[in-house]
């Protein structure tokens, strides 16, 4: 009896431990520091240039005068020297996703081919990512030269090519100029970023598709693709989301010209602000900015949960 | 006992008297940023300047550090409106009425009263706008930059040129012949794309030079037929490929000074950074007035102000006037080769030593028209920014000279209403 009372008696409940206890708040504290500083350097002045953008406020910090409006965002939104920076934007984000990811996605496939020396390609791949982004518009300002550089050297050896292209000059090619190092800068990543997405596809597969006799396009578009839409989805927003606030390139190399040719919206928003010193407009046109890189983000998010998902 | 209580009484007396005497004695620190201070020359003077200044007034110390020009607005901008002013501040004619506009700056009249900075003693600048606004002064003038050609005189007559052109068609014609490109370019200007301030500044030159003005008296005038032959002129020789493309100024002038470039429209200074870099090319190099009728010079005035949040106004005051004294400013030009705003400040035998020197000074005392837009100064850089994207425009889309120069002016009007 007692002992049938032993081996049927359920298992005395355990108390809470401390390892509990501390399970639950350690997270929270280990946490801490980070969310502090992402509070005190990035949530605060957000909300300071959000309240800003509301005001008269010449300089940042300074004493407004007329309260709070939307008259910015009125002023901001029926300019056309902003939908022409809003579409400069755009076509540089267009341009540079487009550019990264098609050569990312070609330099990953070979990059996962089994062939002599690829770890050795593979580091090296990486080199443009690791150079700073200054280093990068020097060297690529040099090479970009028309009298000097060694691009206009190398084209001139073509029998079809009349006269030396301006490439930062010539309102028609300055963006695309520029365009062109964002794409040699960010491609390493997005190539790394589908190699990893292209080791996850079983061998299997192309076995199999092998057997049913489908070609190299075929078993692209039909295994790799399919394969690699979650790991694609994530490259070109954080590529999008990155180049929408890109300055650098665009600063260093031509300072929004010629002639207003490469005036995307975060160079109008530096000379607003500190050049201007017309701090309340150029916070509006940061929030236009906010705003769009928010909705991206939440995709990326939305995106991300999704392939956990599947 | 009693031994270790006078002791520590003495200990505690030298403790009080050692805290305290360092406290009243504490000299009060003044803070000048500037890009000086790392420029050669320009550095060397100040702070020689800066040590006979603080040997003078024991009580003052000045801290002065070097912020790069193509940085200092931003910076100064932010440590302003921060509440971290600094209490001197170092200004263009180009962007102080950007200043002046968001109220920023200390009025320095009651300052300079009973002073000898004076019609009689001061370079005209000195009581126009921007410097003074509405009967009040908001700055002191440093240095002049005035721009005419510095020349290279052995490629010059190479090209069988003994004198310097004296005609804008003369000179067209000679750098046109100067030029072998790549190898070598007759004439070089800021053409490299968005550098606006760098692209006005070259431009008004030519402006200027042609008895031309993007404004006067407050009024926009960029489209008048002075300035589209100005401008024209220049296009022509921009398509013609005397001057080298994208390269930035400090390129270009490394150029001039190795002997690649014929001839610069450059400010004094530039034959200390040719001395610097290549000593053997300075006797090759000369000047000369601009080669218009009537050789206007477009200048630039460099600036002292004081903020108005300054926490030693007194103090960054004593020290701007003391760097106008007659002895630092004759300093100022045997060290940097810089136009004083002083007149009268040659060293001693300065222009016999430097004869190159004579036609800065002679253009500063006769010919110096403000680089600025006259009565325009309060929108300081949006209109330099209008009128360089519209000669952008002009350069790289081939758009005509006049219809632009129209539009810009349509512009800086629009920009005045507001």
């Amino acid at each position: 009896m007692a002992v049938a009372a032993m081996t049927t008696a359920a298992p005395a409940r355990r108390g809470r431990t401390y390892a509990d206890d501390q399970d639950r708040w350690l997270p929270h504290v280990l946490i801490l520091p980070v969310a502090l500083a992402v509070i005190a350097f990035i949530l605060v002045p957000l909300g300071w240039g959000l309240r800003l953008s509301l005001t008269d406020t010449k300089l940042i910090g300074m004493e407004f005068t007329d309260g709070f409006s939307l008259r910015n965002y009125a002023a901001v939104l029926a300019s056309p020297a902003f939908w022409q920076a809003f579409w400069v934007t755009l076509l540089y984000s267009a341009g540079t996703v487009a550019g990264g990811v098609a050569l990312g996605l070609a330099t990953a496939l070979v990059l996962n081919l089994d062939f002599w020396g690829r770890g050795v390609v593979r580091t090296l791949i990486i080199l443009p990512w690791a150079i700073p982004h200054v280093v990068a518009a020097l060297i690529w300002q040099w090479m970009y030269n028309p009298d000097y550089g060694v691009i206009n050297y190398a084209i001139g050896w073509l029998p079809f090519i009349d006269a030396a292209p301006n490439w930062l000059s010539d309102p028609d090619l300055a963006l695309v100029s520029v365009i062109l190092v964002n794409v040699w800068k960010t491609f390493p990543f997005a190539a790394l970023i589908i190699l990893a997405g292209l080791q996850t596809i079983s061998d299997d597969m192309y076995e199999a598709a092998d057997m049913d006799g489908a070609g190299p396009f075929r078993r692209f578009t039909d295994i790799t693709l399919p394969g690699l839409r979650h790991v694609l989805a994530i490259v070109i927003l954080l590529l999008t989301i990155w180049s929408f606030g890109n300055f650098v390139f665009i600063f260093l190399m031509t300072q929004g010209g010629p002639a207003g040719a490469t005036n995307a919206l975060v160079v109008k928003i530096y000379f607003e602000a500190f050049k201007f010193f017309r701090a309340g407009p150029a916070f509006a046109m940061g929030a236009v900015l906010l705003a769009v890189s928010t909705v991206l983000a939440v995709a990326y998010l939305a995106v991300v949960r999704r392939g956990r998902h599947d | 006992m009693g031994i270790s209580r006078r002791l520590i009484f003495s200990f505690a007396a030298a403790a009080v008297l050692a805290t305290a005497a360092p406290a009243a004695a504490e000299p009060v620190t003044i803070r000048v940023p500037s890009w000086w201070f790392g420029e050669p020359s320009n550095k060397d003077w100040l702070a020689e300047a800066i040590k006979a200044f603080e040997a003078e007034n024991p009580d003052i110390k000045v801290e002065g550090y070097n912020v790069p020009y193509a940085d200092y607005a931003d910076q100064i901008l932010v440590q302003m409106s921060s509440g971290n002013a600094p209490d001197v501040v170092h200004l263009l004619n180009m962007n102080i009425g950007d200043f002046l506009r968001v109220d920023m700056l200390r009025p320095l009249d009651d300052y300079m009263a009973g002073g000898d900075i004076t019609p009689d003693t001061y370079t005209p600048a000195q009581f126009q706008s921007p410097v003074m606004v509405d009967g009040k002064t908001y700055g002191v003038i440093q240095m002049i930059a005035n721009y005419i050609p510095f020349y290279n005189a052995e490629l010059l007559a190479a090209a069988g040129y003994d004198s310097f052109p004296e005609t804008p068609d003369a000179f067209a014609a000679m750098v046109e012949k100067l030029t072998n490109a790549p190898q070598q370019f007759g004439y070089a200007a800021m053409v490299k794309p968005g550098s606006y301030v760098q692209t006005y500044m070259d431009v008004a030159q030519w402006v200027i030079a042609n008895g031309g003005a993007f404004a006067a008296d407050g009024k926009p005038t960029i489209d008048t037929p002075k300035n589209v032959e100005a401008i024209g002129l220049f296009k022509k020789l921009f398509d013609a490929g005397v001057m080298p493309r994208d390269v930035d100024k400090p390129t270009y002038r490394s150029m001039w000074w190795n002997g690649k470039i014929a001839v610069l429209f450059d400010g004094s200074w530039m034959m200390g950074f040719a001395r610097a870099n290549n000593p053997a090319i300075e006797a090759d190099l000369r000047t000369a007035l601009m080669p218009w009728p009537g050789h206007r010079t477009a200048s630039a005035f460099q600036i002292w102000a004081i903020p108005k949040e300054a926490k030693h106004p007194d103090e960054a005051f004593k020290f701007i006037a003391f760097l106008q004294s007659r002895e630092w400013q004759r300093r100022m030009v045997a060290m940097t080769n810089a136009v004083t705003p002083r007149k009268n400040s040659l060293p001693d035998g300065y222009l016999e030593k430097n004869p190159w020197f004579a036609p800065f000074q002679e253009a500063a005392d006769k010919y110096s028209v403000s680089i600025m837009p006259a009565g325009l100064e309060m929108y300081g850089n949006e209109v330099l920014k209008i009128i360089a994207d519209h000669v952008e425009t002009i350069l790289y889309r081939d758009a005509p000279v006049a219809e632009e120069l129209a539009a810009a002016q349509a512009e800086v009007e629009a920009l005045v209403a507001q």
